[in-house]
């Protein structure tokens, strides 16, 4: 949000627990949120989900917000649930393997000039090839829209840290893409 | 999606040489680009609409929460108060009288007004019942409240006009005034 003043009135209607101003949060957050879950988990029904409980858990949680950035604030909440999630799931790291096998699958069958699905899925699965913890913080700054400083800070790691995972990790990203095209 | 790249390349030569930062600088904005190209899928109209239909329901839920939490807050504070106020008032019988004070007669106290019971359902109608999961454990605490409330047999010498017919609790019959008698351990806390 550009506007600072509008923030902060519009944090105060949430704050009142305003169903209208968390439908308008919906629609301005919800993309991103949804993209964020999708890149990490590769589930359509289970990404939307996760944005609907996302924003339900908001609810309770806006009175927690003391000010800051707002963006990094609402990504936290996301990626707290997201590890959540993660830790009730004992089988999660199976269902990747098969996901991922499943994504390769498809990847091979498809033609010379994949169509846009494909080009998608190749994405997911070159996502899916990544570790947990960088694939989560590669989706954390992009979706979060957070510099290197609100990452570092919040990871609570050195700031050269940051970088040199978020490098390693696009870098790695670009190479297995790149590799299949 | 805008990325914030801002001065990455000076960010990146706090630790590496230029040379190093310019490579790893341009490693990040071409991967940035890539995850431009090929973006996740959307979330669709009827998506947003269930899950601003959920969240519309949170809202109503909380609120809700607040009324009882609150009520039930606010006749726990009035019984302190009342106990706190009215529950040293009064004179008791010593357990031991000693020989050099004089033995004085607890006096007669004012005529009292009967004040009717307050019920402390007072949201019996704000809303659905069974809808709040918490509601009916919420309900058996008021229930219990309200019951020690009726329980405890206050001794005052307060005027009726004093005491206004829209406190919390009623008075016991004078007559019994000259025991402090509390039934439950509610008055502890």
């Amino acid at each position: 949000m550009a506007d600072q003043q509008e923030l902060s009135t519009f944090i105060k209607r949430l704050q009142k627990r305003d169903a209208a101003a968390f439908g308008e949060l919906v629609e301005r957050y919800g993309g991103r949120c949804y993209g964020y879950f999708y890149r990490l988990c590769g589930n359509p029904e289970q990404s939307e989900e996760f944005v609907s409980e996302l924003f339900a858990k908001l609810v309770e949680k806006i009175g927690t917000f003391e000010g800051g950035s707002f963006d990094k604030w609402l990504f936290t909440v996301a990626s707290n649930q997201f590890r959540d999630y993660l830790r009730r799931q004992y089988r999660y790291k199976r269902l990747l393997d098969e996901a991922a096998e499943e994504q390769r699958r498809q990847v091979d069958q498809t033609p010379e000039r994949p169509g846009e699905q494909a080009i998608l899925d190749k994405l997911q699965w070159a996502m899916e090839k990544l570790d947990k913890e960088t694939a989560e913080l590669l989706m954390f700054r992009y979706y979060g829209q957070m510099s290197f400083r609100e990452l570092a800070e919040m990871r609570n790691e050195p700031i050269g840290t940051t970088l040199s995972k978020v490098h390693r990790g696009l870098k790695r990203l670009r190479m297995m893409m790149e590799d299949t095209e | 999606m805008k990325m914030n790249n801002d001065n990455l390349k000076a960010l990146l030569q706090r630790f590496v040489d230029e040379a190093s930062a310019d490579a790893m600088a341009e490693d990040i904005r071409k991967a940035d680009a890539l995850m431009d190209r090929y973006p996740s899928p959307a979330l669709g109209g009827e998506a947003v609409e269930r899950i601003q239909g959920r969240v519309a329901a949170a809202c109503a839920a909380h609120r809700r929460r607040r009324i009882v939490f609150g009520g039930a807050g606010f006749a726990a504070a009035a019984a302190a108060l009342v106990i706190v106020l009215f529950g040293s008032r009064g004179a008791y019988p010593p357990a031991v009288q000693p020989e050099s004070m004089p033995i004085v007669s607890a006096p007669v106290p004012a005529p009292v007004r009967e004040l009717p019971a307050v019920s402390l359902n007072l949201w019996d109608d704000a809303f659905e019942t069974g809808v709040d999961d918490s509601y009916a454990a919420i309900r058996e605490e008021l229930d219990n409240i309200s019951a020690s409330i009726e329980a405890v047999k206050v001794i005052h010498r307060i005027p009726a006009q004093d005491f206004p017919a829209d406190r919390y609790f009623y008075r016991d019959d004078v007559e019994s005034r000259d025991t402090l008698l509390i039934t439950t351990d509610f008055w502890k806390g």
